[in-house]
């Protein structure tokens, strides 16, 4: 697995994804951070964190692509398929590997609430649930990208099909608006992915979430093992 | 070393391999031939585990496949048809990570370094992968399977693909592979197969036609074969070139023009001389005389028909 996840890190930044990523994740956290805390003169940074979400709808589909289907096309997944690593090996050093370059990304957003410390006095613990909360669900998001990325041979259609699955994500919400049964909004509030989130940012330190996204996350890392044994066994 | 029995691989309806049955010995070198399609790069994949079969049983130096695939797997280098590299990576780097994937412990530097040196790519090891010319490429995958010396390489189509000079190249370094490691390697090339290996086994959609040396294959098979013309009336001419001695069979492919093929074993120019001087005695002169290559279409065409021949006369 460390073979793994060491080439993949390596190749993510001897391509552009690696860094069109992190660049492109900062200009976005920076703007954002820029006009509503730097101009509204405001220490509290929900506005940032929710609308980085959005943001990473599109840039997840950038980063998980390749991550299989290009293996699958080029054939280089014999190599790895036939040397002495298991599958699940293979699915874990390419995740770390995704997860890796996104920790990267939110390490460098840091430097926005060492700002707001320096010139004012936010809440640490509604900062740290925060970050705690958009790491959790980016995880999940990559999960997902990895995924859809081991269904097919075609780079174009994995992200194309991630940036689907994370848009329906991010809507999903509003199904709730449409019914009127009060089972079924706690029904959708349970499995929905952003509702959680929303929770995070508001600094409610809920353990029950992070065990429903680490859940969430292991679980599609799973199917996506399953996919690749299921093509070798059929 | 290697144990294969009744193998057998189902895509759908589709049969690709069809209870083949054979065994490879230590310090073999065996060639499987076979025109496109007939099964060999999928025996391959079984073989390195890199897909599963329906039915059957393969094991390498008492290992089984799907019991302990890491023991097999350690014990085998494989080169795919297409070789399975990183664009992106140097020569170095990528060696450097089949080692780590592969967990082969020992001195890392000198054992990427013997191999590079053994393969001839020192001098390319600093470059990308994707700068180098496909017979590089070639040698790089070729340098992967030998990481972590193990005992048997398996090697599909190694020299398709590559120019004249690069084939030779390529063979040779199989020839010296071949006197410290099990080889097992596919082509569609006859003479290839014949000049390397030791035993042949011949594929045809999913089954095995021959298993035999390369000497005793041929001598089941066309020695030699001429397109010739002749002027003359076809029947006629047709029963002269049957019934000369040394020709194995004779037929017409457009009007003038015959085929003829020559038992092997037998000196060739005196068969040609003797059909020359048949022809002219009937006046039915020789226009033009050319060899043919024989493709392995005619030695398919060949051992399927003797086969089915054999079970025809066991049945009678």
């Amino acid at each position: 697995m460390k073979a793994i996840l060491k080439r993949e890190l390596q190749s993510y930044f001897k391509a552009v994804s690696g860094y069109v990523f992190v660049s492109v994740f900062m200009v976005f956290a920076s703007y954002y951070f820029l006009f509503t805390n730097i101009a509204g003169l405001t220490t509290d940074m929900r506005a940032v964190f929710y609308n980085m979400l959005t943001i990473l709808t599109f840039l997840v589909p950038v980063l998980t692509m390749r991550c299989l289907s290009e293996e699958r096309k080029t054939k280089s997944d014999q190599i790895l398929l036939t040397s002495s690593v298991s599958v699940w090996e293979i699915v874990l050093g390419k995740y770390f590997a995704a997860v890796g370059v996104f920790l990267i990304a939110i390490a460098c957003t840091l430097v926005f609430p060492f700002i707001l410390f320096m010139y004012g006095n936010p809440e640490i613990g509604v900062l740290i649930t925060s970050y705690i909360g958009f790491t959790l669900v980016g995880c999940v998001f990559i999960a997902i990208g990895i995924f859809l990325s081991s269904l097919t041979e075609n780079i174009v259609i994995a992200a194309l099909s991630t940036f689907g699955v994370l848009l329906f994500v991010q809507v999903f919400d509003a199904i709730k608006t449409a019914v009127n049964n009060d089972f079924w909004v706690s029904v959708i509030e349970w499995v929905s992915l952003k509702f959680r989130y929303e929770e995070f940012y508001l600094g409610v330190f809920n353990f029950e979430h992070i065990i429903f996204y680490v859940t969430v996350a292991v679980g599609v890392l799973f199917l996506t093992k399953q996919m690749i044994e299921k093509r070798r066994w059929s | 070393m290697i144990e294969i029995q009744n193998l057998t691989k189902r895509y759908g309806e589709k049969t690709v391999l069809n209870n083949v049955s054979f065994s490879v010995k230590k310090g073999e070198i065996v060639g499987f031939l076979g025109p496109n399609g007939a099964g060999k790069t999928t025996t391959m994949n079984i073989l390195t585990g890199y897909i599963s079969s329906n039915e059957g049983i393969v094991t390498v130096d008492g290992f089984d496949v799907l019991q302990s695939p890491f023991e097999v797997k350690k014990r085998i280098g494989y080169l795919p048809e297409q070789p399975p590299l990183y664009l992106d990576m140097t020569v170095m780097e990528y060696l450097n990570f089949v080692y780590e994937l592969k967990r082969v412990s020992g001195d890392r530097e000198s054992h990427i370094l013997e191999i590079l040196e053994k393969i001839h790519i020192q001098d390319v090891s600093g470059r990308l992968i994707k700068n180098l010319s496909k017979g590089y490429r070639q040698r790089v995958g070729l340098a992967q399977a030998l990481i972590g010396n193990p005992e048997v390489l398996i090697l599909d189509e190694p020299t398709v693909g590559l120019d004249p000079k690069q084939m030779i190249e390529i063979r040779n370094l199989i020839c010296e592979l071949g006197k410290e490691h099990t080889v097992i390697l596919s082509s569609h090339i006859l003479s290839e197969i014949s000049a390397i290996c030791e035993r042949v086994i011949i594929l045809n959609r999913g089954n095995i036609v021959a298993v035999d040396t390369p000497q005793n294959l041929s001598e089941r098979m066309i020695g030699s074969c001429y397109r010739i013309t002749v002027k003359g009336d076809q029947e006629e001419v047709l029963s002269v070139l049957k019934n000369t001695d040394g020709v194995l069979n004779a037929k017409e492919i457009e009007s003038g023009e015959y085929r003829v093929e020559l038992v092997n074993g037998m000196n060739d120019s005196q068969i040609l001389e003797e059909l020359f001087y048949r022809l002219a005695e009937h006046k039915m002169p020789i226009l033009q005389e050319k060899p043919e290559e024989i493709s392995l279409e005619d030695i398919f065409l060949h051992l399927t028909s003797e086969e089915t021949n054999h079970e025809m006369e066991e049945t009678a």
